[in-house]
């Protein structure tokens, strides 16, 4: 009490003074808490956006190291077969082959969408589409790996 | 005398309240402004550009080349279109408008040629992304 009392004759305008003070600081410092949390908002949305895309670029470069293809290509009735066996431990989804013809140096993409889980074998897929004699063969995968099949003089090279 | 001192703290401490709250809020305003701006933002592209980066993938399949250049198989499995900003061939960069196309779509295979320079034996090849990230394939010609 006796504090107050001084408080109060060092002051005679304090009420007043104090009055105004406090709702413009109390603006103010709402302005401020709204400011600092939803910049704290945005940051940890961002953040947050971030650490998913580590995770999925670390996801899809380890499956992408994982996938494995086993073609045992051969020649049948003038067009290849081969069984496509997945022996990785992912699944592999293949999405074009690419056809290099050796003799005119040029290049043929063809969409596909071949589908194979872990163990799956396709048996005695027909690549009837290639057909140049000597060619470079690229089965691309979804996660950008390539399988190489070289024919040459309409044999399969080994 | 004790009373003005006291009246001259209140007024540098309200003043000094406005300044670091009309700087906040301008800080405030600016980052959700550009909050939407893409990866250029103030705020979110320090993050943003990072996330695209790493959701852009690009492989370097194949290269060949024929009479009328050397082309490059590049595939993007990533989530984002890559755009190339720059191509270094053998640790020489490739003048830009000698090779196309520039944009890779996401999930999807290109084939770039470069038409300009002769290429034999091994070569070195690196594409550098706008974003960023640099592809190297060598392969014998």
């Amino acid at each position: 009490m006796a504090v107050h009392r001084k408080l109060c004759h060092r002051n005679p305008h304090r009420g007043r003074s104090l009055g105004v003070s406090n709702v413009l600081g109390a603006i103010l410092f709402v302005f401020a808490i709204i400011v600092l949390t939803s910049l704290i908002a945005v940051v940890t949305n961002e953040l947050s956006a971030y650490v998913s895309s580590v995770d999925y670029m670390n996801a899809m470069e380890r499956d992408r190291s994982f996938e494995q293809l086993s073609l045992t290509p051969v020649v049948s009735n003038s067009y290849i077969v081969s069984n496509i066996t997945n022996v990785g431990s992912v699944p592999v989804n293949i999405t074009q082959f690419v056809v290099l013809n050796k003799a005119t140096n040029s290049s043929v993409i063809y969409q596909k969408n071949l589908f194979l889980n872990p163990g799956q074998i396709l048996f005695n897929y027909n690549m009837s589409f290639i057909t140049p004699s000597n060619a470079t063969v690229l089965l691309v995968t979804s996660k950008g790996n390539s399988f190489l099949i070289l024919v040459q003089g309409g044999a399969i090279w080994h | 005398m004790m009373k003005k001192t006291r009246g001259v703290s209140q007024l540098i401490a309200t003043v000094a309240l406005i300044a670091v709250t009309l700087s906040a809020m301008f800080v405030y305003v600016q980052g959700l402004n550009q909050y939407s701006a893409g990866e250029t933002g103030l705020l979110s592209g320090a993050f943003r550009i990072n996330s695209m980066k790493n959701y852009e993938r690009v492989s370097i399949v194949y290269l060949f080349k024929n009479s009328t250049g050397l082309y490059i198989l590049a595939y993007n499995y990533g989530e984002v279109d890559a755009a190339i900003s720059r191509l270094i061939i053998n640790s020489n960069p490739v003048e830009n408008g000698t090779y196309s196309p520039i944009n890779i779509p996401a999930k999807s295979l290109s084939l770039i040629a470069v038409t300009h320079g002769s290429y034999t034996g091994q070569i070195q090849v690196s594409i550098i992304t706008a974003r960023g990230n640099v592809i190297f394939q060598t392969g014998v010609l």
